[in-house]
């Protein structure tokens, strides 16, 4: 275990808030040797330390009266925060006042020294206030994680940190293991036949891994190692053993991040080994992957979007375009798709491709789509009050949408602020997303149904096909993803493309297929019989007066109400 | 002049430095660091301006340096001063005693300051 030997123990930090200067310096005098001393020079600048850097501050020295915040100030403040309650505070008083006392206790001080300081008191009172309060945080923890032996999570994060503080310079890697299919494989052997699985996954890990510091299980599946990093490469140690004497053959992933970077948070240097894991899983044959430069820089790019994506929504750089459809039978665009855009003064225009599945992942979707949709609603209302031609417009849900327990009321709600037709709004379902929660999508996607609103099923045939979800939601739409438009055009083969319009017909969805570019494709898919086309050969997707320019010229006289 | 001497000097407790600063040359170090302390400084301006919060403040600051220096009938003297200006409690004195209290512990600081300097000479 590491902590031994050539790695030392750290010193610990104390905070000295004291408005005389001479007194500082006579306390820093006193305490260099045996800790590091932060200074602040009142109240406030005291808070302020405390919070930038709360976490490496052992105890707080405190005098009373000081001019911004004085010493009760910096209790009151302090108590109010439950990050500081690990924070033990000695109260530094030269007035011997016994109701300033009391009051400083009421507000959580630990303890008193007087003025003038006896060196070796006060020293002693700091390590013993110190010691109980590491302990007494100690205790709180589980040290041990009771099944496979590993530090739990919580203990192997205060090994780390600790570890990282005392040696700033010291050179190691964390490895990450995951296990692969470990739900389906619980499900198949139970619990009993997994859990010895991972006891002996861990054993087995924590003998073959080089110069091996310290070990945790962070997830039900996911253990950490600290290992000191080699230049050489050492990996085919984790791709020895695939066999299970109970499973056969088992897949492992592993993710490596090198030259661990001690300013990060030992969560944040597990996040970046398991980064490096979510980059392989699924892929076979591939079960070691390093976290790398490029994997730093999308990390980096994903909370510079994060900072930003609040003001972002609020100062109206998020656009819809909308991208109409035409429609085959009656020769005029009969819909569109509202589609998201974000251009940011700052960063330009950002790649939907990496602001959405960020979005999806922190829940900020949600937020979003319904800013579309009002957007959407609020453009069809103009256009219906200006007189100007209309088509329904689909607008994207999100699986994370379905979290919203009112989801099919909010929107209805939404709708008829605007006093719309609910058939205007058509409401697109990622078909992948089916799998998550059938149940409560299923009942929403009814109420939603019920209510009005037609639904579309959006790239049916990109991969996850279930037909399953044909059977089982109310659907009013079919849209076909482009990857069969493509390589049916590719290789003038639209067997595939023909099944799945009948496959519509004999359900009674409507058509639609994306992606269309070139004359002979919208060619073929009249004679398949399809019903609308969405793509550039008509148009790319437009912002909202190019799209009512659009529509202008090209809608007959028929228009909706 | 020794440390030791310069206490005696200025009528300090050159015991009781000792137990806050362990050296000679710490205790010697921190004396020199006194003649640019504002705590004194800042009482005198408070009181000037009659204003008793400022008053308390520098007095109980100049009563915790001096304690810690060792320089006990100073700290003494703030100390009463900073009793009668505790924010919370009545005043119990006249206007007029505090000067004549504020100018005893002008004569004693000056005094003080005097020795100090003496001793910075003699280094």
């Amino acid at each position: 275990m590491a902590g031994e030997g050539g790695v030392r123990q750290r010193k610990r930090t104390v905070l000295i808030v004291e408005d005389n200067e001479m007194n500082r310096e006579i306390l820093r005098e006193l305490l260099a040797d045996e800790y590091d001393v932060l200074e602040a020079e009142n109240g406030l600048a005291g808070l302020e330390k405390l919070v930038s850097r709360g976490e490496e501050i052992a105890l707080v020295l405190l005098d009373v009266y000081m001019p911004v915040y004085n010493g009760f100030e910096f209790l009151a403040r302090k108590q109010s925060d439950p990050r500081f309650d690990a924070v033990p505070v000695i109260m530094m008083t030269a007035s011997g006042n016994v109701d300033d006392e009391i009051r400083c206790l009421e507000l959580g001080a630990s303890d008193f020294i007087t003025k003038p300081y006896n060196a070796e008191v006060m020293k002693n009172r700091m390590r013993s206030l110190i010691r109980l309060r590491e302990s007494s945080a100690m205790l709180g923890r589980l040290e041990s994680d009771a099944l496979t032996g590993l530090n739990s999570k919580e203990y192997f994060y205060h090994l780390l940190t600790d570890l990282l503080r005392a040696n700033p310079s010291l050179r190691c890697d964390l490895v990450c293991s995951d296990v692969e299919n470990f739900r389906a494989m619980n499900d198949r052997y139970g619990t009993a036949q997994c859990d010895r699985f991972l006891r002996g996954l861990a054993n087995s890990l924590s003998e073959r891994l080089p110069g091996l510091l310290f070990g945790g299980r962070i997830g039900a599946d996911v253990f950490a190692f600290l290992i000191e990093h080699r230049e050489d490469d050492w990996t085919d140690v984790l791709l020895r053993e695939n066999e299970d004497p109970a499973f056969g053959r088992f897949v492992v992933k592993y993710g490596v991040y090198e030259n661990v970077d001690p300013a990060l948070s030992a969560a944040a240097i597990c996040d970046r080994a398991t980064l490096a894991i979510a980059k392989i899983k699924q892929s076979f044959g591939t079960n070691v992957a390093r976290y790398d430069d490029a994997m730093r820089q999308a990390q980096l790019r994903e909370h510079q979007l994060e900072q930003t994506m609040e003001a972002a929504l609020a100062g109206r750089e998020f656009v819809v375009y909308y991208q109409p459809k035409h429609d085959l039978h009656a020769g005029q665009p009969g819909g569109a798709e509202a589609l998201v855009r974000w251009i940011s003064p700052e960063m330009g225009f950002v790649n939907p491709g990496q602001f959405i599945s960020l979005f999806e992942r922190n829940g900020f979707i949600t937020n979003l789509d319904f800013y579309i949709w009002e957007e959407v609603c609020a453009e069809l209302r103009r256009c219906l009050d200006a007189g100007a031609p209309v088509v329904p417009v689909s607008v994207n849900v999100s699986r994370r949408d379905f979290e919203v327990p009112d989801l099919a009321e909010r929107v209805a709600a939404l709708a008829d602020r605007y006093r719309l037709d609910h058939s205007l709004l058509h409401i697109e379902l990622t078909e992948s997303m089916y799998s998550d929660n059938p149940g409560q999508i299923a009942r929403t996607l009814e109420a939603l149904h019920a209510n009005g609103f037609p639904v579309e099923l959006d790239d049916f045939g990109s991969g996850y096909s279930s037909l399953t979800s044909l059977n089982t939601l109310p659907l009013d739409v079919m849209k076909i993803d482009m990857s069969l438009i493509r390589q049916a055009s590719a290789t003038s083969d639209y067997s595939i493309l023909r099944f799945a319009v009948l496959l519509a017909d004999g359900m009674r969805l409507k058509t639609v297929v994306e992606g269309v570019e070139t004359e002979e494709q919208v060619a073929a898919l009249k004679v398949l019989g399809c019903d609308y086309i969405q793509g550039y050969y008509y148009s790319k997707p437009l912002p909202a007066a190019e799209y009512e320019a659009y529509l202008a010229a090209h809608c007959g006289q028929e228009v909706r109400a | 002049m020794t440390v030791q001497e310069l206490y005696e000097a200025v009528g300090g407790s050159y015991e009781s430095a000792k137990r806050v600063l362990p050296s000679d040359a710490l205790i010697g170090k921190f004396i020199l660091k006194f003649l640019n302390d504002a705590s004194f400084g800042k009482l005198e301006a408070a009181w000037a301006a009659r204003d008793a919060a400022g008053t308390f403040e520098g007095a109980h600051a100049l009563k915790g340096v001096c304690a810690n220096l060792g320089l006990n009938a100073l700290s003494a003297a703030a100390s009463e001063l900073a009793e009668e200006f505790r924010p919370g409690s009545a005043r119990a004195l006249e206007d007029a005693e505090v000067e004549r209290r504020m100018d005893a512990l002008r004569e004693a600081y000056a005094r003080t300051l005097d020795g100090i300097r003496a001793f910075a000479g003699a280094q």
